[in-house]
This record gives C-alpha cells, sequence and structure tokens, in this order.
C-alpha cells in the first residue's frame, strides 16, 4: 500500500504533465478529472509513460476519447481494442 | 469454476489470483448475466487486451508506447462507467441493471489489467491481486454489488450495522403511531362515556415512555454511527457523489 504523502505527490506529477501538454482546456479536463480516481499502479505508469515520451499523453487521450464515444458499446469498445493491437502488432514485425 | 475462498469481510493482500483465472472467473460472473454473443465479445476482447499487457516491457519503442496508451486509456475510460453508473442510479438502494453490472464487471476486467501490468511483482506472475480489484471497487463507491459477486465479501459491517439500526427505528416509529393511534381511540371512547375525565391506560403510557426513549438512543447512535462511516469516506467516493450532483465535469 503506497502512502498517502506518495500518492498525494504522484498526483501532482500527473497532473502538472497533464498542465503543461499541449493538449486543449477541455482535453485537460478530461485527464485531470480522472486522476484523483486513478489507483497508484495506473497513476504510476501514467507518470512512467509521460516521463518517457512527451508525446504519448496525446496517444492516451486519442485512445480515450475513441473509448469514451462507445459509450458502454461493448462491440464498439471492442474494435477499438483489436485495432489497437492489430497497430502495436504491425510495430513489433516492422522492428 | 470455484471462484478463491475467502472469510467474510476479508481480502487478503497476499491473494494473487493469475490472471486467466481472475479473468474467468470475472467471465463465469458475467455468464449469468450476459448474453452469449456479449460474453463472446468480451472473452475476445480480453485475449486482445492480454497481448497489449504481454507488449507493456517490449523493447520495441513503439509497440511499448502503444501497448501502454491502450491500456491507460481503457483504465481511464473504466471511470467513466463508474461516473455513468453513479449518475444513472438515483439511489444507492437501487440495483444495477444486469448489461450495467456486466459492463462494470468488464471495466474491472480491464483495469485489473492495467494495475496488474503496472505492478512489478503481479506484472511477473502475469494476474493481479483481489485486493487492488476491491481497491478500485470501494474507490468508485457504486461497486459494492460488483464487489460481493467477485471477491464474495459482503457489505461493509459498519454500513450493514447502522442500516440495522434504522429498521430497529422504523419499526418502533410504527409501533408509537399504533399507539398514538389506539389511546386517541380509547380517549375518544372514555370521553364519550365518562364525561371526558381518562387518559391513556398506565400500562400503554408506559410502553409508549419505553419506546420513545428508545427511539432517542437509537436517533443519536445512528447520528453517530453515520459520522464516523462519513469521515472515512474516500475523496474518490466523495467525488464521484459530488459529480453526480454537477459539482465536478469532466
Amino acid at each position: 500500500m503506497m502512502p498517502p504523502e506518495q500518492r498525494d505527490l504522484l498526483i501532482k506529477k500527473a497532473t502538472a504533465f497533464v498542465e503543461e501538454s499541449q493538449l486543449s482546456p477541455s482535453e485537460k479536463k478530461l485527464l485531470e478529472g480522472r486522476i484523483p480516481l486513478t489507483p497508484p499502479a495506473v497513476l504510476t505508469m501514467f507518470v512512467q509513460v509521460c516521463e518517457e515520451d512527451p508525446f504519448a499523453i496525446n496517444a492516451v487521450l486519442k485512445s480515450l476519447q475513441k473509448k469514451l464515444e462507445t459509450q458502454g458499446n461493448l462491440v464498439r469498445l471492442h474494435e477499438i481494442i483489436r485495432q489497437e493491437r492489430r497497430e502495436v502488432e504491425d510495430a513489433l514485425v516492422s522492428g | 469454476m470455484e471462484g478463491p475462498t475467502q472469510p467474510e469481510n476479508t481480502v487478503s493482500e497476499e491473494t494473487l489470483l493469475p490472471q486467466e483465472e481472475g479473468l474467468s472467473m470475472l467471465a463465469e460472473q458475467g455468464e449469468e448475466i450476459v448474453s452469449p454473443e456479449e460474453l463472446a465479445t468480451v472473452e475476445a476482447m480480453e485475449e486482445d487486451q492480454g497481448f497489449l499487457s504481454a507488449q507493456l516491457t517490449a523493447e520495441n519503442p513503439t509497440a511499448r508506447s502503444l501497448s501502454r496508451a491502450s491500456l491507460l486509456a481503457s483504465a481511464f475510460a473504466a471511470i467513466e462507467e463508474g461516473e455513468k453508473e453513479t449518475e444513472n442510479r438515483k439511489d444507492e438502494t437501487t440495483p444495477p441493471t444486469k448489461f450495467s453490472l456486466w459492463k462494470k464487471t468488464l471495466a474491472l476486467a480491464i483495469f485489473g489489467i492495467a494495475m496488474g501490468m503496472g505492478t512489478p511483482g503481479t506484472a511477473e506472475a502475469g494476474g493481479f491481486k483481489l485486493s487492488q480489484v476491491e481497491n478500485f471497487a470501494v474507490r468508485m463507491a457504486f461497486m459494492e454489488n460488483v464487489r460481493n459477486r467477485i471477491v464474495g465479501v459482503k457489505t461493509d459491517p459498519a454500513v450493514e450495522h447502522v442500516r440495522q439500526l434504522a429498521r430497529q427505528r422504523d419499526e418502533i416509529i410504527v409501533k408509537l403511531s399504533e399507539q398514538k393511534e389506539k389511546a386517541i381511540e380509547l380517549n375518544y371512547a372514555q370521553q364519550r362515556t365518562q364525561g371526558g375525565e381518562s387518559d391513556a391506560p398506565q400500562s400503554s403510557q408506559g410502553d409508549h415512555t419505553q419506546l420513545e426513549r428508545q427511539l432517542k438512543s437509537l436517533d443519536e447512535q445512528i447520528a453517530l454511527e453515520e459520522g464516523q462511516l462519513h469521515q472515512q469516506e474516500s475523496a474518490g467516493a466523495r467525488f464521484i457523489r459530488e459529480s453526480s450532483a454537477g459539482r465536478h465535469r469532466f
């Protein structure tokens, strides 16, 4: 279990990445509102991803927006995830 | 398939559920409440997510970034499901519909994978901890029903105790109002026959006083325990409740 002060620090870091990004105010809101509800393991990964790649936040947001557009429709949600899998497979093949 | 045996109201921190077994268990829970087509979609989706999870540490930087972005987005999207459900369910006692329940179970699975893969110890085992899943359920505030189904944990005993006290209180209020009605009827009858000197019988008055005392004491106890519960509420639960009241929008 992560100590509260460490979690707070993680939330601050994640929020800072969102605030300092080039996203629009509404896009930032989409991520910021979710950060306090995200468990430490996911937040840690989010911070790592943002630290490693300055454009990673855009990729997360793009995928999130697509998934939210499905409004919980399982078939449409699956189509998106399947497409994302194909993109990863292509990247692996191309090396 | 039998789920792991858990003592009531406890989930061991050390209980590690292999991913495959965990997802099968979730699927089995879903089997009771969704159509075969929906279940097939979910199973296929789990397979794709399993593939993405396996690429979280891929050497290829593009594949690694894409898979991380996909799973993180799924985790963030799962939070959306929770908020919508809270908004739809105005009353906490209203059970979720079968379909929405399964969607939340799915959201939980997505989240579980992302969490498991994001934690070094569990990533190696390719699974996730039940306690983490339960923590998510608690955090989302609305998940009590799903939480019970998945980990076999019953309602929080503190919450259940307050509910029990409230039920006792309701019973006493009913008794009191019955007694009042009886006393009024009796008084009216006596007034008609004896010129209005009498009141309710002594024994009835004694019962009435005792019931009122019990009611007062229960009211105090409920207020105290509800106050304690309120203090224990997580920031996430408050956020969700406030979101449904329109104070937060995202």
